[in-house]
């Protein structure tokens, strides 16, 4: 289990990373950077307006990273593509789990060249590392290239928070898709209950790093003086309300990714320099904080280690944080069963009609939670960091028609509409759980019904508030040493114990030690 | 003065002579499928692999790495070494050492424990009580589980309350609830300026070694038990051996080989112990916080665990850039465990006893009779 | 029985210690090791049988009452089997991608072709290798041999880059069964362990036979391996574990492509569908692919074991 977080931490750090690195666009730093030159054949048909360029039984080879639904969404989609271009472009798909995907795109750029995909469909936290100078393996889609490739598409449609990762050394090297990041879940119906919510007990998602910590302060306070009412949620049990335990503690521990680099982000930090030489996670004061007052909330009950959900339905834990994956799969149903709009079994009739009680469980993505007051009216307060998918093509493309048809296809996905009810294709991606990179799929009225029907997309919000990762030549070196440094105090408060002094310890010699992999990264070459 | 030869004796020296290729020969045509593919997937990627511990290899552009001597090496053993006298490489060489400790410490403690007790057991299953083939079955069993699985059997079973464990949950109050046995130190202890911190971890990694590793061991050991002849059993009985003198001067002699064999297998395999610290921990906990990126700096990292950590792609600006002193560690790793095995096989090594002696002179006997 | 002894109190005791022998029916010896390996078989046992437990209940119940493994709260349930064997997860979506019978089907034909075939063949080549370095005299053959069980320490991680250049160099990720029984022939291990056993074999029964007029390969077949029979056994044991539990060597010759799923064994099978849903956090999920792919080697391993006995109790050096 901790495994397995950790690997999702670490991907999602490194993105966070990326992101980061990538403040305000292609036009930003590195202004010694050259355009790279590409060598295409220049093999295309063209239309009688010399830029339409003709498909004649295109085939494309598109490995996608993913699980389910993603896979399942995807292959649909594509096959809709296919049929629609039947005769034109044909894309085959490969759907490999994260887990595998990158060391297989390794091997195979080693070993079997000619299996390499055409497309890619990948986090765009990995961008910059596939585009930098140890891999090579995108293809640069520079201004030439995309003129060639007639590229239709209005990148200023896609939110610049998140289009700043698709950029590597003031290149474009890919396209984005959507958008998703850890979520936090809370027990509203709790916090109902015991009057801890804001704007008068209306509303319960916090929306500054006050409200967070009155929260967490709020319930463990209530908790320990034998005042604090909560209830199993789970099906079949009784659902009445009982006072909780001395021992409840508000929330388990966050995590790195999205929240570390949120914490790093909305206080205007950044993994790594400008002029990429100097690492300055360590240094920014907002994560600091982050880091240290976990380790205070820790010290006083209110946040405890682990990641039981169990706890959480049963009553024992009000707030934890997880992949928005689970949310309609498994949360929603289980938790949010019919059970509680029913009176009996423990539940009034008041509380089945009661919209917060009937539905206890919500989701929300970080909210300014770890803005720290001087930050508070920056622009980027309210932001958080969230990874995303994006299309990019390989470097074993070789012919401009075959990044004609890439583009045809990023053109129809991102921005095309179904052929029969007239929505937009991304929107019915989005259905697996992400929120769309591009502004006018999310104002459109199909995305806007879906969020009514999907708690995951509720929770994610809008993609204006994302804060994509850097571009990083080492965002997996500078992904791993914050990610670390988080998880070492983590443990370090559920093991030998950890004082705020030995936590900014960690932060200095983590964030040292970071910079001596650097440094010796680009001597390395 | 020539040698008057009988004609016998020419004959036989003829035919040695040619008895000698076909000899060669008929070796050749026994081993060839083994020593094929020995040479092609051991002898050719070994070379491979030193030729690429002295160059920074590219992984991604296999023909385009430039030669760099011996730099890996010098990361390896020398302190203040400097990357092209810029940057200091220390981290690299104290994780190396730091997991060098690890393997060394655990491998001393772990090898004779996992040779003596599946003898002990093989020989208290050759007693043969009630049931001793139900025994038999069960000792080899958990060795059939995929070490991911055994992996997450141990940590369901050592996690902490909380966190759904179940001895946590079934022994309240006792020692398995009250220590984190994946996040505590146990102790830590002080050489010069280092700190070292010894994990609560080793004791569930301890647990899955024993559990799931040494079935092998037993199984060996018991065949080797039971080719031991009951006529050497029996003679001892008469001359009044006890039980105990049973075991130690006619078991044990006999079935020399076999320990033998085991003490090397179980060396080498627990200087190779990676598997269970990766699926239980990912080599953690992680306190050394200087050390941080460097390959394997957690408190249950191993030598194995250096390499894989580099090679492995999780990190890949490690994997990028690092694949030579992966390459390098993997050849100081082999000479390392050479080096053991080496004294091992030395301190065993075959003397001349009684029996041995008797055989050679009958072998001498017969040749001088002809 | 000794009956030479000089005193009458020396013909007393060996009198004693005698018809101690005599009436051993059930000596202490025997009972004492019942017990310790009764003890020692039971906290043995135990995770084997957490392993199945767990992996029958459902994901709220191991998480919620972790120690009540042996009844669950909520009772058994086959849901983690049914998302790593479907793909049918639980919650709203329940999405089944439908049974893949033939993908289940492959994988455990591949795992056993692997296993069994690959287990036969290096048999085969590990015997005459070692049958030549035991019995053959041939001068460098010690030292030939020294080197080979040398080449032991070498680490994996050494070998791989230059294995994999070869293997796709070959193009075997694109044929069964081939990438995972070839390079495995050279595997040392065994064969040393069978030329340890062989090397028991007393050599003048060799060299009677051989001057018999007997062909190697005659000798070979007919005296070494029915005397060699238990560590063929025991050796095919550990060759058919290895080729079955194996995951990173077919991981990286077939990978997680898609395309080439019906070249997968089931360690690759599982691992993927683990992965497909990212269950990889459940915990009854993981264990429950563990239980598919034990469930075949027990059965193989209950029945093998029973060989192994009847094997080991016939063979035996004859003197």
């Amino acid at each position: 289990m901790k495994l397995k977080k950790l690997g999702s931490l670490f991907v999602l750090t490194s993105a966070c990373l990326a992101m980061l690195a990538s403040c305000g666009g292609p036009s930003n730093d590195n202004g010694g950077d050259e355009t790279p030159t590409v060598n295409l054949e220049d093999d295309r048909e063209l239309d009688d307006d010399e830029k339409t360029v003709l498909f004649d039984n295109v085939q494309l080879k598109l490995w996608a990273v993913g699980g389910e639904p993603d896979s399942s969404t995807l292959n649909g989609l594509i096959s809709n593509f296919n049929k629609e271009y039947a005769g034109q472009i044909n894309i085959s798909v490969n759907n490999i789990n994260e887990e595998n995907y990158y060391s297989q795109l390794d091997s195979t750029w080693r070993n079997d060249k000619s299996s390499f995909p055409d497309i890619m469909w990948i986090h765009n936290n990995k961008i910059s590392l596939y585009a930098s100078k140890a891999k090579q393996y995108l293809l640069p889609l520079t201004d030439e290239v995309l003129e060639k490739a007639n590229c239709q598409l209005d990148f200023t449609q896609v939110y610049e928070g998140i289009d700043r990762v698709n950029h590597y050394k003031g290149t474009r090297y890919s396209m984005s898709v959507d958008a998703h990041g850890f979520l936090t879940y809370f027990r509203q119906d709790i916090i109902k209950k015991n009057n801890l919510g804001f704007d008068n007990n209306t509303r319960f998602i916090p929306e500054s790093k006050a409200e967070y910590q009155s929260l967490l302060e709020g319930l463990t306070n209530k908790a320990k003086a034998g005042q604090l009412l909560t209830r199993d949620i789970n099906k079949g049990t009784d659902h009445s309300w009982v006072v909780a335990p001395t021992t409840f503690a508000a929330s388990y521990v966050q995590s790195s990714d999205p929240d570390g680099l949120t914490a790093l982000y909305a206080n205007g930090g950044s993994l790594m320099d400008e002029a990429q030489e100097r690492v300055t996670f360590h240094e920014n004061e907002g994560f600091i904080r982050y880091c240290t007052d976990q380790v205070e909330n820790y010290n006083k009950g209110y946040i405890t280690t682990g990641t039981n959900t169990a706890l959480f339905s049963a009553g024992k834990i009000a707030m934890f944080s997880e992949g928005p994956w689970w949310s309609s799969s498994n949360y929603e149903p289980n938790f949010n069963n019919s059970d509680l709009r029913k009176a009996g079994n423990g539940v009034t009739a008041e509380e089945a009609a009661d919209p917060i009680y009937g539905y206890p469980l919500t989701s929300s993505h970080a909210k300014g939670w770890w803005t720290l007051d001087e930050n508070k009216d920056s622009e980027k307060a309210q932001k958080w960091y969230g990874l995303g998918h994006s299309i990019c093509a390989s470097a074993n493309i070789k012919s401009y028609t075959k990044v004609a048809a890439m583009m045809e296809f990023t053109k129809w996905f991102t921005q095309g509409t179904n052929i029969s009810d007239g929505e937009y294709n991304l929107a019915k991606w989005c259905t697996s759980g992400h929120i769309p990179a591009w502004k006018n799929v999310y104002a459109s009225n199909e995305y806007k019904e879906l969020v009514s029907k999907k708690a995951t997309l509720r929770g994610l919000g809008d993609p204006a508030d994302i804060i994509a990762l850097e571009s990083l030549e080492y965002q997996d070196t500078l992904f791993s040493a914050l990610q670390s440094t988080v998880v070492q105090i983590q443990s370090a408060l559920s093991g030998d114990g950890c004082t705020v002094e030995k936590a900014k310890q960690i932060i200095a010699e983590s964030g040292q030690s970071c910079q001596e992999s650097v440094d010796m990264l680009k001597i390395l070459g | 003065m020539k040698e008057a030869l009988t004609l016998q004796e020419f004959y036989r020296r003829e035919e040695r002579k040619k008895g000698t290729i076909k000899k060669y020969g008929i070796f050749l045509l026994f081993t060839l499928p083994f020593l094929l593919a020995f040479l092609i997937f051991f002898v050719y990627p070994l070379f491979y692999g030193i030729y690429i511990s002295f160059t920074q290899y590219k992984l991604s552009y296999p023909g385009q790495e430039t030669f760099v001597g011996f730099q890996w090496y010098q990361v390896l053993f020398n302190p203040n070494y400097k990357i092209q006298g810029k940057v200091s490489t220390f981290k690299f060489y104290e994780s190396f050492w730091r997991a060098f400790f690890h393997t060394i410490t655990f491998a001393i403690i772990m090898v004779p424990i996992a040779i003596v007790i599946p003898l002990a057991l093989a020989i208290l299953i050759n007693f043969k009580p009630p049931g001793f083939k139900l025994f038999r079955c069960l000792v080899y069993l958990p060795s059939i589980v995929p070490l991911s699985c055994a992996g997450a059997i141990f940590v369901m079973l050592f996690n902490p309350a909380d966190t759904a464990g179940v001895l946590a949950t079934i022994f309240p109050n006792t020692i398995f609830s009250e220590i984190k046995w994946f996040t505590s130190t146990w102790f830590s202890f002080n050489i010069g300026s280092n700190v070292y911190n010894v994990a609560y971890a080793w004791i569930p990694i301890f647990c899955m070694c024993f559990w799931g590793g040494w079935g092998g061991n037993f199984i060996i050991l018991n065949a080797g038990l039971e080719n031991v002849p009951k006529s050497l059993y029996e003679a001892s009985s008469v001359d009044g051996c006890s039980r105990w003198h049973k075991i130690l001067y006619v078991t044990i002699p006999n079935i020399k080989g076999q320990l033998v064999l085991c003490l090397f297998t179980t060396i080498i395999g627990y200087m190779g112990l990676y598997g269970q610290n990766y699926v239980l921990l990912s080599g953690g906990p992680f306190t050394a916080s200087t050390l941080n990126g460097a390959p394997a700096w957690g408190d249950t990292s191993t030598l194995l665990y250096y390499i894989q950590a580099i090679v492995d792609g999780s990190n890949a600006n490690l994997q990028a850039a690092y694949y030579g002193l992966a390459s390098a560690a993997s050849i100081v790793y082999a000479l390392f465990v050479g080096l053991f095995t080496g004294i091992q096989q030395y301190a065993t090594r075959d003397r001349k006893s009684g029996f041995k002696i008797s055989e050679e002179y009958s072998k001498w006997k017969r040749i001088v009779k002809q | 029985m000794e009956t030479n002894c000089q005193t009458v109190e020396n013909c007393k005791q060996l009198n004693k210690r005698n018809e101690k022998n005599l009436h051993l029916k059930y000596p202490a010896s025997k009972i004492v090791s019942f017990i310790i390996l009764t003890i020692f078989c039971i906290i043995w046992i135990a995770p084997f049988i957490l392993l199945v437990t767990v992996s029958l209940r459902s994901q709220y119940d191991a998480m919620y009452y972790p120690e009540q493994f042996l009844y669950p709260h909520s009772g058994y349930s086959l849901e983690s089997y049914k998302v790593i064997l479907f793909g049918e997860t639980t919650g709203e979506q329940h999405i089944t991608t439908g049974v893949d019978y033939v993908n289940l089907l492959c994988w455990v034909l591949n795992s056993c072709g692997s296993a069994i075939g690959g287990t036969i063949l290096y048999l085969i080549v590990a015997s005459l290798t070692a049958y030549a370095f035991t019995f053959l005299e041939v001068k460098g053959r010690n030292i030939l041999f020294a080197i080979i069980v040398a080449s032991m320490v070498v680490p994996g991680a050494a070998t791989t880059i230059g294995n994999q250049t070869t293997i796709f160099g070959l193009g075997w990720q694109k044929v069964p069964l081939i990438g995972l029984i070839l390079p495995g022939l050279g595997g040392v291990y065994g064969m040393y362990l069978i030329k340890t056993f062989f090397g028991s074999i007393p050599k003048d029964l060799v060299e009677s036979a051989r001057m018999d007029g007997y062909s190697n390969l005659k000798i070979f077949t007919k005296i070494i391996l029915p005397l060699g029979k238990t560590v063929i056994f025991v050796q095919g044991l550990f060759g058919f574990m290895g080729g079955w539990n194996d995951l990173i060597w077919p991981q990286m010759l077939y990978g997680a492509n898609v395309n080439n799923k019906n070249l997968w064994t089931l360690q690759v099978g599982m691992a993927y569908m683990l992965g497909k849903y990212r269950t990889g956090n459940q915990i009854g999920v993981s264990l429950a692919g563990g239980v598919v792919c034990i469930i075949p080697v027990l059965i193989v391993y209950l029945l093998a074991a029973n060989k192994i006995v009847e094997g080991m109790a016939s063979a035996g050096v004859k003197r």
